[in-house]
């Protein structure tokens, strides 16, 4: 184990180089953008009604959210919930991202990019795609699969915590996919090799070298989904709402649309979501302390080794084949189906001669369509590279720089996730509708909102992937006459790219889509897609809204690709 | 509404003319946030319609509607007392927030809240199943989900049977909600506020609402879709003091969170 490397002294010239004030400016910013929100929060959650002229303490709104007779339902749901939905998206995904990058899989190169379009599907449509596939009264796959089995009752009910379970994290896969395929990208070669050159066979190799390697991406990726799950709020709505399950976002969802809205116990629960992440990241903090162990990227050259999967490579095909046809094809299809028809109607011959482009012709000659796209594709390249250069400097800070106090930062880093859209829209109109600078009812507004939003994917993109570089790479750099920023510049950030590459998609895709809080900030100029789509599903013009998926996916693949094209290696096809 | 009130605590008016449901508007005038304005125009319109400082702008027809492959033609229900029949159990969906239902029952149905209770404990009786969003509600039963929906709106029916899909809605009796208009004591632009309420006031404008496919307030504008019912539950805005009662009482008969 020869690159698991003895702890070496902390780098001297750290402290003295000028240079560190660029990262330390991204610290300030992070810190101002993470807290305000948070403070706000916080200080809503015990004040008596909603933005008061003067503050009145109340406790009332924590006795509202966490006295009542469903406290204890509520989080036991949100608990198996979010706890089901990490794990379920975890195996997923790492499953996934190990065929498509250490095996000899057959095709697997094209499944690399068809992963990803579950992610771009806004959650509304996601979820009714799901509906119509599972409904127990009229899904697609139920009536199908009753009559080809010849069974008495539908096998599926998308109506149940399971249903939730799957919707959700069928589509969160993509996210777990783009940071362990990160993970298996930038990992050294020569353990495993050795563990094969010792006599373990494949398995033995995984389980026992590879697997512990991924120790602290796991732990990121984890925790990541098992947040982003306490946090989402389409399924609970959708799914949870009628089956009766509700978890911590549908509470907060029936606080803000009571009569009068109750924003304070809304925020009250807020600060138990908050607790329970505080309480993710501690144990994740813990768990990675000792980073050194991990660093698996050091100054020799290095390309990932393939696994021989031998006749069973063609197992890893068709667990990839099934994937494809089950969670992205499925639900893909019914949209597609759906946005040449004028009303949702089941496939078959009897709706054929209803088919036609009327939907795609509305949107051609549909100005707000284009105009919101524009700024959706803006505002979406916008906060992928403001985010993920903020994080990438904020994550150097952190597990580098040996800085007193770091560890807060990580912590500010992650807060924004546990913030609901709706409470930080809430936040920023307060803060910048009588800013001296006139941002707000413009897209600025929106991009701080964005970044704020995702600075913890990015965070855990970039610190996952500083977390493998072995010191010994910045050592050799200074040592040689580089200053900080050259250094950053020349060899951390480019060790750091297969992280940042997936940080940025993802980051990318999901502003693209962002409801939450768009929904407060977004205006008649700043209108984002999501908003128009939004609307128009309120309006029942819902195969309309389907097309505009079909149109949402075919514009976000083709920015990943022209990214990808740009960024050189991207880390994705070895 | 959530926005402009928190806008106006943070220090500013953006908006001119506010344009939402009735009880967001009164919760705006109590922020003090609304001029006390009556418009000429509003002179055209019935008492209930019109307020201190406030005109109707459009109505909402809450409305009972069922998915023609599902239910025989004459199953179709005449009046919401069909819906007490046993075939509808496990047949019927909802919107989870429409406490106006059974409001609009109790004070103008029945005008009786145990009556109207009894009522809709008979109907949740039949295990109602509630989905979130009226859109939403419609697809469902386009799709079969459900065999007729209990709290749908009745502008999101015609253009749908007008494609074909397979549903009808009824018309007989239903219970209708104001939006209303008002404008922004601190409006940046309180001329062209003014000209723009006046206008969409008017018959002229209300024309053109009619035209957007909202069924327009002005009694005597027609609604281009057939969006009215004849029997109708107004909710007037004595009524909007009682949402929280009648929130209450509503949830405890379906259960509800």
């Amino acid at each position: 184990m020869t690159t698991v490397a003895i702890p070496r002294a902390g780098r001297a010239s750290v402290a003295l180089d000028p240079a560190l004030l660029i990262p330390l400016v991204g610290a300030g910013v992070l810190v101002y953008l993470a807290v305000l929100p948070l403070l706000m929060l916080f200080v809503g959650s015990f004040q008596a009604e909603v933005a008061p002229r003067e503050f009145v303490y109340t406790l009332k709104n924590y006795h509202a959210a966490y006295a009542s007779e469903y406290t204890y339902s509520t989080f036991v749901n949100s608990l198996i919930f979010a706890t089901g939905s990490a794990l379920l998206t975890f195996i997923f995904g790492t499953v996934l991202a190990w065929l498509t990058e250490r095996t000899n899989t057959p095709l697997r190169s094209i499944f690399v990019p068809i992963a990803v379009v579950p992610l771009i599907l806004p959650g509304v449509l996601e979820s009714i795609a799901w509906i119509f596939l599972l409904s127990p009264k009229f899904g697609y796959l139920n009536v199908w699969l009753m009559h080809l089995l010849g069974l008495q009752s539908p096998p599926f009910n998308v109506f149940s915590l399971p249903g939730m379970i799957w919707v959700h994290s069928v589509g969160q896969v993509p996210l777990a996919f783009l940071m362990m395929v990160a993970a298996f990208k930038s990992m050294d070669p020569s353990l495993e090799e050795s563990a094969m050159m010792s006599g373990a066979n494949t398995w033995q190799t995984f389980r026992r070298v590879t697997f512990r390697l991924l120790i602290p991406t796991v732990g990121s990726v984890l925790l990541i989904l098992f947040v982003r799950t306490l946090e989402s709020f389409e399924t609970p709505a959708l799914i949870g709402i009628p089956a009766r399950i509700y978890v911590y976002t549908s509470e907060i969802y029936l606080a803000f649309n009571e009569y009068p809205p109750d924003y304070g116990r809304g925020g009250a629960l807020s600060v138990g979501l908050l607790l329970l992440s505080a309480v993710g990241v501690w144990l994740y903090t813990r768990a990675t302390k000792e980073g050194k162990k991990f660093q698996t990227v050091t100054g020799k050259a290095f390309r990932p080794r393939q696994f021989d999967l031998g006749p069973w490579r063609w197992l890893g095909f068709g667990f990839l084949s099934v994937y494809f046809v089950l969670v992205v094809l499925l639900p893909f299809l019914v949209l597609f189906w759906a946005s040449f028809l004028p009303y949702f109607a089941a496939p078959g011959w009897d709706a054929l001669d209803k088919l036609s482009l009327d939907n795609y012709r509305y949107l051609g000659g549909f100005r707000p369509f284009w105009d919101a796209m524009k700024n959706s594709l803006i505002l979406s390249t916008l906060t992928a590279t403001v985010a993920m250069m903020l994080t990438s400097l904020v994550a150097w800070i952190v597990y580098k720089s040996r800085l007193p106090g770091s560890w807060v930062l990580d912590f500010l880093a992650f807060v924004p996730i546990t913030i609901p859209g709706i409470v930080m829209g809430m936040s920023l109109i307060l803060l910048y509708v009588a800013f001296p600078i006139p941002i707000y009812g413009t897209i600025w507004v929106l991009l701080i909102a964005y970044v704020t939003r995702y600075i913890p994917y990015g965070m855990r993109a970039a610190s996952g992937s500083i977390l493998q570089i072995h010191g010994e790479l910045e050592e050799a750099a200074s040592a040689s006459g580089a200053s900080w920023w050259q250094t950053f510049k020349r060899v951390t950030l480019p060790l750091l790219r297969p992280g940042l590459v997936a940080g940025w998609i993802y980051i990318c895709i999901v502003s693209f889509r962002e409801f939450s809080t768009s929904v407060l900030l977004a205006t008649g100029e700043s209108r984002v897609l999501s908003i128009l789509l939004f609307t128009m599903f309120e309006q029942g013009q819902v195969t309309v809204v389907a097309a505009i998926g079909v149109l949402m996916i075919a514009t976000l693949l083709s920015v990943v690709a022209l990214f990808y094209k740009l960024t050189g290696r991207i880390g994705i096809q070895t | 509404m959530a926005r402009a009130v928190t806008e106006a605590r943070g220090g500013k008016t953006l908006a001119d003319v506010l344009q939402i449901p009735l009880e967001n508007v009164t919760q705006a005038y109590d922020q003090g946030l609304l001029l006390d304005i009556k418009l000429p125009e509003s002179a055209g319109y019935p008492e209930g319609l019109k307020g201190a400082f406030w005109t109707a702008s459009d109505l909402q027809y809450f409305i009972a509607a069922w998915n023609t492959n599902l239910v025989k033609k004459d199953e179709e229900p005449k009046t919401y007392d069909d819906f007490l029949h046993p075939r509808w159990k496990g047949r019927l969906i909802a919107e989870p927030r429409d406490l106006e239902m059974v409001l609009a029952f109790a004070k103008y149905r029945f005008k009786s809240d145990e009556k109207a209770i009894d009522f809709w404990k008979k109907i949740a009786a039949q295990n109602v199943e509630f989905h979130k969003g009226h859109s939403q509600l419609a697809e469902l039963l386009v799709a079969g989900q459900a065999a007729a929906c209990l709290t749908c709106y009745s502008h999101h029916y015609p253009s749908r049977i007008r494609k074909g899909a397979p549903v009808n809605y009824m018309l007989s009796e239903g219970v209708a909600s104001i939006n209303g208009t008002a404008i922004f004591k601190n409006a940046p632009h309180p001329n062209t506020a003014l000209l723009f309420a006046r206008w969409v006031s008017s018959e002229e404008g209300q024309k053109v609402m009619s035209a957007g496919g909202r069924t327009p307030a002005h009694p005597k504008v027609e609604p281009k879709e057939k969006t009215r019912t004849e029997k109708t539950y107004f909710i007037t805005v004595a009524d909007l003091k009682e949402f929280p009662k009648y929130d209450k009482i509503w949830k405890e008969i379906f259960r509800l969170r």
